[in-house]
């Protein structure tokens, strides 16, 4: 059971959050993406092994979305952030 | 929202009790008690502390004692007759009594509306939406970690966690290490009640701490 | 008969003075408290104590701790009986039973053994290539072959003990109380740090237990018994004996199982409220590994005889019980430890008359000097290649065959020595199974000949024998030091150091591989006697070289194929052994053959523990709505949607359930009726922005909608296919009361947050959900309004102040309530909401003035079948498969061909059926629903063809031709007689029998759905064999025009 690190409460047990996805995803601007960039947007997903930045709901808790950062192979917590911020040392975001 | 003589009509909690009793649980050197506030009300957007204190000021805090900054995440604030926890960034949970000299209580929510209406804050009733359990007692760390994950130990004074008792979400509201307000869901109330019944005979007797 | 014929007069950590009464296979035996049941037995002199699994073999007690793989036993009777107990763990309270496993009709004489003698037809893999042919008689012999097989029985009554959950949180977890634990603990807890020591016996102390040796001058357990004094006055110190840690989990999460009330007899349910077992879920910032080392079995003929045994566990019996394991020994080594045995079997009462090493160099000074000392013959360079039962009964141990040996081969000279124990030792293995949990990297050590940890992921430090250091010094010093760089790592600075105790210093030769004697040479006319490795499972040294052999070469086939390492010991006594032997026959390091996974648990954890206190009705919380108890008090059958208790219908006297559904089903439609929607998820929205919120998450327009007017509304996900539907009201200018399904009411509530926090953060609004602020109720049916009419205290809801869509707040009793003129029956309907703590009050209100109606309470059920006659859409049509336009909730309303009408007529009401535009409440008479040009959610993956073709399944309505029941789920097809794969057109979504038409009706996803209608096709059920015709037919079967809606 991870030990989540919520930027608003503090550490807290992974049974208090809900799990999302890819944080690095950014939802395209309607008016102007292409139908490739558009469906990329929904369906495709990078798989890194290692460092992966993820969207956190504290669903039992602040009820905010965070990024957290996580090793995906190890488990490594190595940072969070609010539904707004950057963590350090972020990834190179996937192209919108 | 019309004008209402609250006490002329009855509020009739989540918990079954026999007429005129009120359910309470005391073994193994805990005791729980139904807490019954008459108002809670969800204020959201208070990101200044500004906008918590014009809130506050329809209450009984003295909010001069509140400097700029002094309300801080993971804590409760007391005064008298109400209490304000914090939920999440900007979101706090303001919780009423109604002194015995009110007789009329009306529009608490429009009230606070009117004076929040310059600033981005907004509000909500949930009066009726909780059901709150004042539980006291030596043992009472011993039973919260039956069911909640967080670290409890040295905790300052009034700290408040949204968190989880087992399966149920709850606020807690911990006084001090003897003495907490568990918030739930009013719908989950019976079953919060039936659980803490369940949980509590197997605290070790004699209110001794375990080993 | 002497009582207790192998207790030694004097000696052990047991008190004699508390004699325990027990029942072993039904004869009465005593015992002593501080024993267990394996001491016990063992002082008893019984040896035969169960069969193994495969073979049916008779089999003692082996060992002294967990890593036991013999001696399991039923445990208990009744409600409270566990099978497969090892008995050397058990601790013995009075009154205790137990009973061996595996064997019929006694342990003594045992039918199956006659599998030992088939036992050429039963080698490894045997199962994987028998059984084939012919393949229906598998079914015959299934079961017999099941009762063969396995060890114990399991319960089959209900547990009546109850079990706990207990959360911690700590500085420093110090895992294992022997000395590099216990010095950790001390070091730590002078720092202030939170310091929580486990350990999984009764008493601390560890190996020291067991030894003589002298800290401080004193013994070994004085020693202890001081340090666990300092440590329980600790304010920040707690001790949990009787724990097993037994899963290391993320992030330093660790699961520890204490046994609180094992040792006690069980009481009746009404005396016991104390859990039996608990399970301790620690959260540690450090974590000290001291978890020792477990000793390893040398593999030769007969090795598996009652009578053979672990050295250490030999001395395990004669120090902590006082017990004698037998009379005349031999003790088989390959490295110094064993030579502490000598010692302890003599001050049992015991004789040693050989002990045997097969060491090229012979032992160390010190361990000779024990064996001089207590004239015990040494034999140098050879090895037990065999030991022999009795010549009459082969159920213990009679003598052994001991061989010269060198370079791994058996040399010529032999001798056969008579005894009656023989205690093994072939080294050491650390008990890493926690480290390598936590991901921990191990290395094989060619000197200390076994794993070592070698390289740590998570936060912790290691100590003692678990790093090879199996010197009493040395784990001291270890423990000490890995104690106060734990604290330090925590943040937390000790305030003095812990003094190390003097200790005796002993050079210890080192010790020589030897893993598995060579059959013995010059038995030409006999079978080769059973070498066994793994003793649980029967797996012998021949399975082995079967699997490598027949190619099973890796260690993973190796341990599935031959099942090495699979039992309840896992391996303890057997794994590093098999990979050895694995390693010799492949040519290969033991490194590079490598090791299988370690995963929780450690040992076996029992079910109750597991669900803690979460059995029963306290498995998952139950949500109540106000009206709860008013429903079980009127005979509602409660049903469970999600985590909600709803009433599904309210049975009359003398009523089947059905025919209450369909009495209350037509009571709506003829009069008026009331049912509980509380549990409707209701979501507030407050701010500037909310209307432009809205606009984006529904596929309608919501800019203008004004204040007091409610307006359904649909969600689509991202990839355009429908998410749920509800509505939402203006209340305010700035206020919005959304209503969403039950079952969405979650994923809702997070899906809005999700959006309002990182895609749009710049709208201002807020979102909180008040499902529980709001009890509901639905008042729906012609004489709806009459009743509302009566039930308000002084306002006006006619159709002119209220309309179609619209809100109005009013007073029922004196509460405030609010009233949405909105319908999911389709009938004339109101759902009036209230703060939850006045709904019951407001229910009463409305059946006490409804009564001059005939108001009646109705249930899910007759919701269900109402909502169909209208063909509104719910989860069974939301499938994540369909879109707005599948429902004609698109850009175009229905454009249905085939005007048949289907004249049902039902007290006269001509329910005439024609095809217009959809008259459910979603269309409201107006065209498309769906915005054009602004974006909402979904809207960009509308573009593809697939979601927009002419062959995509809409929604249509099915009404049964043969008066049979409609199936859900069934397949749509076009006619029967055809050969498969049949083109399946569609499938049916929803059905119910619908007692206002009295027909069986139905609801289906049909292609080209619009095309069919007035057709008769099939709803085709293969798995039950049905195939009903049905008509295609507008999906709302009642008021098309929706006339009664609005009236």
């Amino acid at each position: 059971m991870l030990l989540i690190n919520c930027p608003h409460c503090g550490d807290r047990a992974q049974t208090e959050f809900t799990y999302r996805g890819d944080a690095t995803v950014q939802r395209p601007d309607p008016a102007t993406a292409s139908q490739a960039q558009w469906l990329d947007y929904i369906y495709f997903r990078d798989n890194p092994c290692g460092p992966h930045i993820e969207w956190w709901q504290h669903s039992a808790g602040c009820r905010q979305w965070i990024k957290v950062k996580r090793n995906v192979q190890t488990h490594e917590m190595l940072g969070s952030a609010d539904a707004t911020g950057e963590i350090a040392d972020e990834i190179e975001e996937a192209p919108a | 929202m019309a004008d209402i003589q609250r006490k002329s009509i009855q509020r009739r909690g989540a918990l079954k009790q026999a007429a005129g009793q009120y359910p309470s649980i005391s073994v193994n050197g805990l005791s729980i008690t139904e807490y019954r506030p008459e108002i809670i009300v969800q204020i959201n957007g208070a990101t200044e502390p500004s906008a918590l204190q014009l809130a506050l000021s329809l209450t009984g805090f003295d909010t001069g004692q509140f400097a700029a900054g002094r309300f801080n995440a993971g804590r409760a604030y007391r005064c008298e007759d109400a209490t304000v926890l914090w939920n999440g960034p900007g979101m706090w949970m303001l919780v009423c009594e109604i002194s015995s000299q009110d007789s009329e209580v009306s529009g608490v929510v429009d009230e606070l509306n009117a004076v929040l209406q310059d600033t981005d804050a907004t509000v909500t009733d949930l009066s009726h939406s909780r059901t709150i359990l004042a539980m006291q007692g030596e043992n009472l760390l011993d039973f919260l970690y039956t069911g909640c994950p967080i670290d409890l130990d040295n905790c300052p004074p009034d700290s408040c966690f949204s968190t989880q008792f087992g399966h149920f979400n709850i606020i807690l509201h911990l006084k001090d290490s003897q003495h907490a307000n568990m918030y739930v869901y009013r719908s989950f109330g019976q079953a919060l009640w039936d659980h803490c019944q369940h949980i509590v005979v197997t605290l070790p007797p004699n209110a001794a701490r375990l080993q | 008969m002497i009582q207790q014929p192998f207790r030694a007069p004097s000696g052990g950590a047991i008190n004699r003075s508390k004699p325990l009464n027990f029942k072993f296979n039904g004869k009465p035996y005593t015992g002593y408290q501080g024993d267990t049941l394996a001491s016990a037995l063992l002082a008893n002199g019984v040896k035969l104590v169960g069969r193994s699994f495969k073979y049916h073999r008779p089999r003692g007690i082996m060992t002294a701790g967990v890593e036991e793989p013999n001696a399991l036993v039923q445990l208990r009777t009744g409600n409270r009986t566990e099978p497969n107990i090892r008995c050397t763990q058990v601790e013995l309270f009075d009154g205790l039973e137990a009973t061996s496993q595996n064997c019929w009709p006694s342990v003594d004489f045992d039918v199956n053994a006659l599998n030992n003698l088939l036992s050429p037809l039963f080698p490894a893999g045997f199962y994987n290539k028998t059984f084939m042919w012919p393949a229906g008689w598998w079914m015959k012999y299934e079961h017999r072959i099941r009762k063969i097989a396995g060890l114990g029985v399991a319960p089959t009554e209900p547990d009546p003990d109850r079990y706990a959950k207990r959360f911690a949180h700590c500085e420093v977890l110090v895992v294992g109380g022997g000395p590099a634990g216990l010095m950790a603990a001390l070091s730590a807890s002078k720092s202030g740090a939170r310091t929580l020591l486990i350990d999984d016996n009764v008493i601390l102390g560890g190996a020291l237990r067991d030894s003589t040796e002298t800290l401080n001058g004193e013994s070994a357990m004085v020693w202890v018994t001081a340090i666990k004094q300092q440590l329980v006055q600790m304010e920040n110190v707690r001790i949990l004996t009787r724990t097993t840690a037994f899963g290391y989990y993320d992030d330093n999460l660790l699961l520890a199982c204490e046994r609180v009330g094992d040792h006690l007899p069980p009481l009746e349910p009404s005396q016991s409220r104390q859990p039996r077992q608990r399970i301790w879920w620690i959260r540690a910032n450090q974590v000290v590994l001291a978890t020792g080392s477990i000793e390893r079995p040398i593999v030769f003929g007969n090795n598996d005889l009652p009578g053979v045994m672990l050295s250490s566990a030999v001395r395990s019996y004669a120090r902590q019980h006082g017990v004698r394991c037998g009379d005349k020994a031999v003790v088989m080594t390959n490295n110094d430890s064993a030579y502490h045995t000598i010692a302890a079997l003599i001050e049992s009462g015991g004789k040693v008359l050989a002990i045997v090493d097969s060491r090229s160099t012979g032992p160390g000074k010190a361990a000779l000097d024990i064996a001089n000392q207590h004239e015990v013959e040494v034999i140098t360079r050879a090895v037990v290649v065999n030991a022999n039962g009795g010549k009459y009964t082969r159920k213990g141990l009679a003598s052994v065959d001991v061989n010269s040996y060198a370079n791994g081969e058996i040399g010529n000279e032999s001798r056969t020595i008579e005894c009656d124990l023989l205690a093994v030792s072939g080294g050491w293995n650390p008990t890493v199974h926690l480290f390598s949990q936590s991901q921990g990297k191990l290395r094989y050590d060619d000197k200390l000949a076994c794993f070592v940890p070698h390289a740590s992921v998570r936060p912790q430090v290691l100590a003692g024998s678990i790093n090879g250091e199996f010197a009493t010094r040395n784990c001291l010093i270890e423990g000490a030091n890995a104690g106060r760089l734990a604290a330090e790592k925590a943040g937390f600075v000790p305030r003095e150091f812990v003094p190390l105790p003097t200790c005796d210093k002993i050079m210890e030769k080192p010790i020589e591989a030897c893993w598995v004697i060579p059959v013995a040479k010059g038995r030409k006319f006999k079978p080769a006697a059973k070498q066994f490795i793994d003793f649980q499972n029967d797996v012998t040294s021949s399975d082995v070289a079967l699997a490598y052999r027949e190619g099973y070469q890796s260690v993973e086939h190796l341990k599935r194929y031959t099942t090495l390492g699979m039992g309840t010991d896992q391996g303890r006594t057997s794994n590093v052994n098999g990979l050895a032997m694995m390693a010799q026959l492949s040519g290969r390091s033991i490194p590079e053959v490598g090791a299988t996974t370690f995963r929780p648990p450690f040992s076996a954890i029992s079910m109750g523990a597991i669900a803690s206190n979460e059995t029963g009705e306290n498995f998952m919380p139950l949500r109540r709505t106000p009206m709860h108890e008013w429903h079980l008090e009127n005979g509602a059958t409660m049903v469970n949607v999600g985590a909600w208790q709803r009433a599904q219908c309210y049975q009359r006297p003398g009523e089947t359930m059905m025919e209450a559904i369909y009495r209350e089903g037509r009571h709506v439609r003829e009069k008026v009726g009331i049912v509980d929607v509380s549990t409707l998820g209701t979501i507030a929205l407050r701010g500037r922005d909310v209307a432009e919120f809205l606009n984006r998450v529904y596929i309608n327009k919501w800019m203008k909608l004004p204040v007091g007017k409610v307006r359904y509304g649909l969600m689509l996900r991202e990839d355009g296919h429908v998410a749920d539907d509800g509505t939402t009201t203006r209340i305010s200018e700035n206020e919005y009361y959304m209503t969403t399904t039950t079952a969405s009411a979650g994923p809702v509530m997070s899906h809005l947050e999700f959006y309002a926090q990182t895609v749009w953060p710049e709208l201002n609004l807020h979102i909180t959900s008040i499902t529980d602020q709001w009890g509901g109720m639905a008042l729906a049916g012609p004489d709806s309004r009459k009743v509302l009419e009566k039930a308000v205290d002084a306002s006006d809801v006619s159709n002119d102040s209220i309309g179609f869509m619209g809100y109005q707040e009013a007073t029922i009793d004196g509460y405030p309530v609010r009233i949405f003129r909105i319908t999911f029956s389709g009938e004339l309907a109101y759902e009036i909401h209230v703060s939850s703590d006045y709904a019951l009050s407001v229910w009463e209100a409305f059946m006490r003035v409804g009564k001059e109606f005939d108001i009646t309470p109705y249930g899910t059920e007759a919701l269900s079948m109402l909502r169909i006659e209208k063909g509104h859409i719910v989860g069974g049509e939301l499938d994540g498969r369909t879109t707005a336009a599948d429902f004609y909730l698109g850009c175009q309303s229905f454009k249905g061909s085939g005007t048949e009408p289907h004249g049902i007529k039902k007290d006269g009401h001509n329910r005439v059926m024609r095809s217009t535009k959809g008259s459910n409440m979603s269309e409201a008479g107006f065209g498309g629903m769906q915005k054009t040009g602004e974006d909402f959610i979904g809207k960009r993956a509308l573009d593809r063809p697939g979601m927009v073709c002419d062959s995509r399944k809409t929604l249509v309505g099915l009404i049964s031709e043969n008066g049979k029941e409609i199936k859900r789920g069934s397949q749509l097809i076009e006619k029967l007689g055809d050969t498969p794969p049949v083109k399946m057109l569609g499938h049916v979504s929803s059905k119910y029998y619908s007692a206002n038409l009295q027909q069986h009706i139905g609801l289906g996803l049909l292609e080209r759905g619009e095309q069919w209608m007035g057709k008769t096709i099939y709803a085709a059920s293969p798995l039950t064999d049905t195939y009903v015709p049905v008509k295609v037919v507008h999906h709302v079967f009642i008021d098309p025009e929706g006339a009664l809606a609005r009236g």
